[in-house]
């Protein structure tokens, strides 16, 4: 349903004569400082990264403080890994680089702190991996009126199973994650489309304004699928909501966003299989 | 449960009863007749609504109903009557009354309707002495001289410069009413319900001004005729058109153009109005040099068109339709949106003494969103609500000092929630469709007015309500973590589930002299339809959805009191109201509620308690070169969910607690009037950040409890010239311009604070307001002949 917010707000933005200001405004300190979790565990056999770091004030205008020397475990009923944290200090915990996790499994991960940070050290989250069928191909499409310079619309043709699915789509530009950042990952249901084929539905956008993104004939680009499950779908959408404009039009009450990690912790420990397929730029 | 409707019912028997019993109280032995009419206006020959007849031996009068009808039953004699009405010249006649007696009443105004006009009613006490409190009526010629954005005068803007009234964001002409959500006030055009009140995102809203008669809005004290919201009715009455000459009245503005057209169909007995406006904001977008935006649309339009035909004295119909539509089409999206009432009447004289009032109508909202054809992923999405309704209401004048009012009404509604569908050839989308449900909406009512010698006078009405669902339905079942866990599915045609209630309507009024009065009133109301809207102003996609096993009735109880003085000869009206409202079963939606194309929307709801109270001050000057208000409202709102920011109280929405309105209007000479108004209100309520986490590369926010924090006041100054043609005796054509500036002195009002992560250094965020309207002057051109 995210297009169809899409939609309105550009219906909205051809009427509306909107200006923005920057305005002062004294917020509150927060009652307490909070442990946030950021970490995945995927089916690609590779590093596996854990991140803890703590909640500050909003205000605060500094990078977020690293939690360090934390004990930080992901196990299955069959795997246990050790994550050690590199580098020392930076609050960032990784696996082996031959971890990956087995479709079908449920991952918990086990966080002991040093020291407690909102009156708890322990944590623990969990999540499992359903299968995924591969993409058939992918294919490049040029929107030239979208834009200054236009898009390149990514689409992907896969047969999506008949049970409730949870998609997340990644692009990438010659290896290089273009969607970093969690604005830019599109997470999506299959209410619409539950058990078809997806001929060439568009699940990414390359903007052609801007550098990082801009493709040249040659440049090969990867597409990422994955099968999320239903509460990390609801988490990735509940941040974008939160980070992105917010009006008396078209937004709820802003809510806090739901993640996975008990006693009060920000943050989700996800864990899904994956899919990927290329194609070059011409 | 059967018992239960059989005792309400059984109340609302003992209530007639108890009615017919005080009328009998006057003198049954001695026989009176009755004078009954219409009193229009005698030049355009439409009824006027209020207007009043005063019989000076008897020291009693009555006014008008919503049909121009008024009947008052005497004892046999010679009797003076005046009939008198804001801004006509009153007319006396003298009558013998030996007999019943139909007097059709003609009253003159002044020769121009656009021009202002001058009030020499006599009977200028209404606030004082009328039994009904809580009321604001609003006459097309006040709300014209209101200062409008883009010169587009709006009905609803205008009543948001009312106490007790509030805009739900800055530039909506969606309402609260003393706390109440926007879907808690029953918008009636010619009786039939309007589902969405707003254009273009409800920046404009429905009723164009030309086709509108009057406009009443009860803020509390719901006439029991009405039901099925609990905060206000809004009664906005169409124009009957004029049936003594053909006439025309348009007007060119910025944004838009209206005509309407009116006048007598063969003879006097017949006449229609067609009115119409459109906008072309979209005409322009070309101008602008936007090349991108070529072939976009963006207008709304509205149609009104009313048709009356008088067959006797006896017998008056009325047929009445509205037609509005908002388009918005870009490269990537087209959406249609609108209603469409059709109402048709038939008003009946039994006798002198008992009219009645029978009414069907069909109403409809619908819209219909999707994008451009011949794509995989191209889709059509479509919603709509209709109302199919009968009603009969009866008024019995039985003598001065009784009008008993009685009726009934049914309404059923279908309502189709969502459909989606691909429309592309290729297309993988599924179709999902919400399935249909229907309910059946019915009430019975009973009410009287007495008056108690010449100081007290009551109202007191019951209304006895049922609301119906009907299947086919399936109904999901929902745990204590609100999580489906069973459905049952109802077959065609069943009625799986029933709620009804009973709604004392009480008023009275109490004159401490001629100059001033208290009153109190009380009402209990019910609503079975609301709107999931999640939004503080709300879209136009937003669905209206019935009770149901899983949503109760929400119920109101407002009680409210007042103290009204006039001053100088009625030249100064005043008046003090303080209202508490409590109400249960209230609906607040969960955090990330999901309301669109959700087959469990029923699972996103949470319940509690809402509650608001308040004091509205009120000044207006009726007479004179200068006239217009000042308002003031000192109120507040909340709500309580247990599952809503941890089950604390936390302010409403809509929760102002300081509200300052001043319109005037000064009258510079006969061709020149200018007029202004200044509004000021507390900050709505929000929500902010006060922590934050970094997740996926961005500050991710983490908030205060719900409502803790206010936006920046509220004001703004609204400023306006109309200067009109020079009046000539033998002109057939009058023309006037409006100048206007909206927010003269440019305040940046924040729309809405959102709080934006630095492009150069992602660690810092800073907050940012938007505006919608900075100083915003427009022209416009009206005309009549």
């Amino acid at each position: 349903m995210k297009i169809l917010n899409l939609i309105i707000v550009l219906l909205l933005s051809v009427f509306v004569m909107s200006c923005t200001e920057r305005i002062d405004i004294d917020l509150d300190n927060q009652k307490y400082a909070r442990l946030v979790v950021e970490g995945a565990l995927s089916t690609d056999t590779t590093v596996h990264a854990i991140k803890l770091t703590k909640t500050a004030d909003y205000f605060d205008n500094q990078p977020p403080e690293a939690v360090s020397e934390a004990s930080v475990i992901i196990a299955s009923d069959e795997d246990e890994y050790q994550l050690t944290e590199s580098p020392v200090g930076s609050g960032i915990y990784l696996t082996a680089p031959d971890v990956y996790g087995k479709i079908g499994k449920t991952y918990e991960t086990r966080i002991l702190l040093k020291e407690k940070i909102g009156g708890f050290d322990e944590y623990t989250a969990s999540g499992k991996i359903y299968p995924i069928y591969p993409i058939d191909s992918i294919a490049l499409e040029f929107k030239p009126e979208w834009g200054d310079a236009g898009f390149w619309e990514v689409k992907c043709y896969v047969l999506d199973p008949p049970t409730e699915d949870f998609y997340m789509f990644q692009v990438f530009r010659n290896d290089v994650l273009v969607t970093d950042s969690i604005n830019e990952i599109f997470v999506t249901d299959d209410v619409l489309y539950n058990g078809n084929y997806t001929n060439g539905i568009g699940v990414g956008y390359l903007n052609q304004a801007r550098d990082d993104q801009k493709l040249v004939p040659g440049d090969q680009v990867t597409l990422k699928i994955s099968r999320i499950t239903k509460e990390y779908t609801n988490f990735v959408m509940q941040v974008q909501t939160e980070i992105s404009y917010q009006s008396p039009l078209f937004s709820g009450p802003p809510a806090n966003v739901q993640g996975n990690i008990d006693n009060g912790a920000f943050g989700f420990f996800a864990s899904y299989s994956c899919a990927y397929s290329s194609v070059m730029a011409e | 449960m059967t018992f239960k409707i059989r005792t309400s019912l059984f109340l609302l028997f003992l209530m007639v009863l108890f009615s017919l019993n005080a009328i009998g109280e006057g003198d049954p032995e001695v026989k009176k007749n009755a004078v009954s009419g219409h009193i229009k206006d005698v030049h355009t020959g439409e009824m006027l609504i209020g207007a009043t007849v005063y019989v000076q031996e008897a020291k009693t009068g009555a006014s008008t109903n919503l049909y121009g009808f008024y009947s008052l039953s005497l004892i046999p004699g010679t009797y003076t009557l005046t009939f008198s009405y804001i801004g006509y010249r009153t007319e006396e006649k003298s009558v013998i009354l030996d007999k019943d007696l139909n007097l059709e009443i003609e009253l003159s105004g002044t020769e121009e309707i656009l021009q202002e006009v001058v009030i020499t009613g006599e009977r200028q006490d209404k606030n004082v002495k009328s039994a009904e409190m809580s009321v604001i009526k609003m006459e097309s010629k006040t709300i014209r001289q209101i200062p409008a954005l883009f010169g587009e005068i709006d009905v609803i803007r205008a009543l948001q410069l009312m106490p007790g009234v509030k805009a739900v964001a800055e530039g909506s002409t969606g309402f609260s009413v003393r706390g109440g959500s926007a879907d808690q006030n029953l918008v009636l055009l010619d009786e039939a319900t309007v589902y969405n009140a707003g254009h273009l995102l409800g920046f404009f809203s429905v009723f164009n001004n030309d086709a509108v008669k009057d406009v009443t809005l009860y803020k509390g004290d719901i006439p029991a005729a009405y039901g099925g919201r609990l905060s206000s009715l809004l009664d906005v009455r169409m124009k009957e058109g004029n049936a003594k000459k053909f006439s025309a009245t348009g007007g060119i503005g910025l944004i838009s153009s209206r005509l309407t057209l009116e006048g007598p169909i063969v003879n006097e007995k017949t006449s229609f109005i067609v009115s119409g406006r459109r906008t072309y904001a979209d005409i322009f977008i070309p101008v602008f040099g936007k090349e991108e935006l070529k072939g976009n649309k963006l207008y709304f339009y509205d149609f009104n068109a009313k048709l009356n035909h008088t067959i006797d004295e006896r017998n008056r119909v009325f047929v009445s339709a509205y037609l509005g539509r908002d388009v918005f089409k870009n490269e990537f999206a087209l959406m249609q949106l609108g209603n469409g009432t059709i109402t048709a009447r038939w008003n009946h004289l039994f006798s002198q003494r008992l009219f009645s009032n029978f009414t069907f109508l069909k109403t409809t909202y619908q819209y219909m969103l999707g994008t451009p054809e011949g794509q995989a992923n191209s889709f059509t999405w479509k919603s709509r609500l209709d109302d199919y309704s009968g009603k009969a209401d009866f008024t019995l004048y039985l003598n001065p000092e009784n009008t008993l009012k009685f009726g009934v009404s049914t309404t059923y509604h279908a309502f189709d929630p969502g459909r989606a569908r691909g429309t592309g050839e290729e297309t993988f989308f599924n179709e999902y469709v919400l399935p249909k449900n229907y309910g059946l909406e019915s009430g019975i009512y009973v009410s009287n007015e007495q008056k108690i010698g010449s100081l007290i006078t009551l109202k007191y009405g019951l209304r006895f309500s049922m609301f119906q669902n009907i299947g086919s339905a399936t109904v999901y079942d929902f745990d204590e973590n609100f999580e489906t866990v069973d459905s049952t599915v109802y077959a065609k045609g069943d009625f799986y589930n029933t709620y009804f209630g009973l709604e004392p309507r009480l008023g009275i009024t109490y004159l401490l002299s001629e100059k001033s009065s208290i009153k109190a009133s009380y009402s209990h109301t019910i609503q079975y339809l609301q709107l999931a809207q999640n939004s503080t102003a709300g879209t136009p996609l937003d669905i209206w959805f019935p009770a149901s096993p899983n949503v109760k009735p929400q119920l109101s109880d407002q009680g409210a009191v007042g103290y009204f003085r006039n001053f100088l000869n009625n030249k100064i009206e005043t008046s003090i109201e303080g209202y508490y409202k409590y109400m249960r079963n209230s609906i607040d939606f969960k955090d990330h509620a999901q309301l669109l194309l959700n087959k469990e929307l029923e699972g996103e709801l949470r319940f509690g308690e809402a509650w608001s109270y308040g004091l509205e001050f009120m000044v207006r000057l009726t007479k004179g070169p200068v006239t217009g208000w000042v308002s003031y409202t000192l109120s507040k709102a909340e709500r309580q969910i247990k599952e809503i920011n941890n089950g604390n109280p936390y302010a409403a929405p809509y929760d102002k607690p300081n509200d300052v309105s001043v319109v005037l209007n000064f009258d510079i000479s006969k061709r020149v009037t200018v007029g202004a108004n200044w509004v000021y209100s507390t900050g709505s309520p929000v929500t902010f950040p006060t922590g934050r986490a970094i997740y996926g590369n961005k500050i991710v926010p983490i908030y205060s409890d719900r409502n803790e924090y206010r936006m920046p006041d509220y004001h703004r100054l609204d400023i306006s010239a109309t200067l009109r043609g020079k009046p000539r005796d033998d002109k057939k054509f009058y023309g006037e311009w409006n100048v206007s500036v909206y927010n003269a002195y440019a305040r940046k009002n924040a729309w809405t604070i959102n709080f934006v992560q630095d492009s150069e250094d992602p660690n810092i965020t800073y907050a940012e307001k938007t505006y919608l309207f900075s100083i915003i002057p427009s022209i416009s051109y009206n005309f009549h002949f």
